[in-house]
């Protein structure tokens, strides 16, 4: 009963426009005049500040910053023309590149909008140009940007690590095969396709062009690694090596590159201020509701509901990922992840399911979200890119959705693929 | 006078930017101090979280709030901006309520201090009073326009 109120009141203010941070609050305050209007009036200001008060969801603004850098400091352009020379030859060449250049840049910056805007910026253009349909381009890279956030470093996993207490670090590394493999995955599409409907290809320039664009890209390819072997190698925590990558994108755009001036930066610092605020805020809100759901026992309710349907991991796993495919058509998936996992979570690890294969699970389902109507926010971003209608760019993005879909298939049923790696380094 | 206007309503930016490049470079110095000086500053964690508290609290105001608006822009004109009027109601009195709220804590907090800092708490729940103040102010502009386009 209070998790229908609860749910409910939710998705009708969210459904009616209420900005989200906002239908959450409204929601808690109709569950607690309902269930506890004994509740002190202070709660709601108490929860919303300590949500936001945490040292590690710093990082959330420090990746968002880098991300910022790298764009207007040069960085996402070099990146590009290296994944050129690499395989640019390849029949379907500028796709290739697309997806090449978007596994890299995934490495700097944990955001999937952030890497559709900037890969699409430089890219649907640039294929546009050589030839290929506007809408296959947008598509790609909408479908490529998923890997922003599955590719360490990644938003979405450092709200969940912190949410169920689980290393940064390891959400992180959890990520890099499932990440690794859709960029495979659609590559190989790309090729297919590009076969079937003769798409051009780009000339080999030898090993010698490649090496020239490698030390152009080298600065900017030293990011990633800088990120990823500081978390690994335990020198940092998450929120310092976003610190030191801002420093590090900034030093690279404003003196080797030299492309990126006060002004820019200034401009960075809000664009990534805003960023975080808007996400904060829905986190703060999301705070209260995780200390309702957890003192009115609504993930015990929850967990009763779903023992009573199955107690089958792999059954449940379905219904978990059927679920957030349906929840991710509708829902911003940083609001649903902080939403629903606190309620899922208990009867996963009742089943014996690990916390980090959950999460990744969760966190590829609901980016898949950002490119599935009617609520896909890279859908619009890329259609608007190419200036192409939506629907055209939905109807190309079938088969790359095809590859994610099957991605999320095999990281739900295979978990070694999440957790071999982070055993691995961490053992 | 719409130029002062246009120069305050930027206000909230500048600050969230200042702030942000604070807490850059504070952590930045937080690893330098650590690894090449080989000492730890105490007070540098408890003054980033209350940076970013306030940087994310004001940048609010002035940021693109996540929303889902399909549903209300395909409905007819006119009801579409009623329910926008009316969604947004709600958000002014659950701002004030919150301002209310941070108040109580600043009333409850006032003798608890930061351990390193040695300030008073109240400077966190500080941000609530102000960025929910920023924030109404946007609220009752939006309160405002929505109003006027119904009557029009």
């Amino acid at each position: 009963m209070t998790l229908a109120v609860l749910l409910g009141v939710l998705l009708v203010l969210s459904a009616l426009g209420v900005p989200l941070a906002f239908a959450i609050l409204g929601a808690c305050f109709a569950t607690i005049a309902l269930f506890r209007p004994t509740l002190p009036m202070e709660l709601m200001a108490q929860q919303l500040v300590k949500g936001i008060d945490s040292f590690p969801l710093i990082a959330i603004a420090l990746f968002l910053l880098a991300g910022e850098l790298m764009n207007s400091g040069g960085i996402t352009r070099r990146i590009v023309d290296f994944a050129s020379t690499l395989v640019g030859h390849v029949r379907g060449g500028l796709g290739h590149v697309c997806v090449v250049a978007s596994m890299i840049i995934s490495g700097i910056s944990g955001s999937a909008v952030a890497d559709g805007a900037a890969i699409g910026a430089v890219m649907v253009p640039a294929m546009k140009r050589a030839g290929y349909p506007a809408a296959f381009a947008a598509a790609l890279c909408e479908t490529a940007a998923v890997m922003g956030p599955i590719i360490p470093p990644s938003i979405p996993m450092v709200i969940y690590a912190i949410l169920v207490e689980v290393s940064v670090g390891r959400m992180f590394i959890a990520g890099i095969i499932p990440g690794f493999l859709i960029g495979v995955m659609l590559m190989l599409v790309v090729y297919l396709i590009s076969r079937l409907r003769d798409y051009p290809r780009g000339s080999w320039g030898g090993f010698g062009a490649v090496g020239h664009a490698l030390i152009a890209a080298l600065a900017a390819l030293l990011t990633p690694i800088i990120i990823l072997g500081g978390i690994l190698g335990g020198v940092f925590t998450a929120t310092e090596s976003g610190a030191i990558a801002c420093v590090y994108c900034l030093l690279v755009g404003a003196f080797v590159y030299r492309e990126l001036g006060w002004r820019d930066t200034g401009r960075a610092l809000v664009n990534a201020a805003h960023g975080t605020a808007s996400v904060m805020v829905i986190v703060g809100a999301s705070a209260l509701m995780g200390w309702l759901i957890a003192d009115l026992g609504i993930s015990k309710q929850a967990s009763e509901l779903i023992f009573a349907l199955t107690r089958d991991p792999l059954v449940f796993l379905a219904i978990v990922n059927a679920f957030f495919l349906i929840v991710g058509l509708f829902m911003d998936p940083l609001a649903a992840l902080i939403v629903f996992v606190p309620i899922l979570l208990p009867a996963a690890t009742g089943m014996g399911i690990d916390a980090i294969h959950f999460g990744l699970i969760v966190v590829i389902n609901l980016m898949i979200g950002l490119c599935t109507p009617p609520v896909g926010y890279l859908i619009y971003l890329l259609a608007n890119i190419a200036g192409e209608p939506p629907q055209r760019v939905i109807r190309e993005s079938l088969p790359f959705l095809g590859v994610l879909l099957a991605v999320l298939l095999l990281v739900t049923y295979i978990p070694a693929l999440t957790l071999s790696l982070p055993r691995l380094v961490f053992s | 006078m719409s130029r002062v206007v246009a120069i305050l309503a930027r206000l909230p930016d500048v600050v969230a930017a200042v702030v942000l490049a604070t807490i850059t470079l504070l952590v930045v110095a937080q690893v330098i101090v650590r690894y090449v000086l080989g000492g730890s500053l105490a007070w540098s964690e408890e003054l980033t979280r209350l940076l970013f508290v306030w940087m994310v609290l004001v940048a609010a105001s002035r940021a693109q709030p996540m929303r889902i608006d399909q549903l209300v822009l395909a409905l007819p004109r006119r009801i579409g901006t009623l329910i926008q009027l009316v969604g947004e109601l709600l958000v002014a009195a659950l701002t004030v309520y919150l301002m209310v709220g941070a108040w109580g804590m600043m009333d409850l907090t006032e003798f608890d201090r930061y351990i390193a800092l040695g300030i008073s708490v109240q400077f966190l729940y500080c941000a609530l009073l102000v960025g929910g103040g920023l924030w109404l102010l946007r609220s009752l502009a939006m309160i405002l326009a929505h109003a006027r386009s119904l009557s029009s």
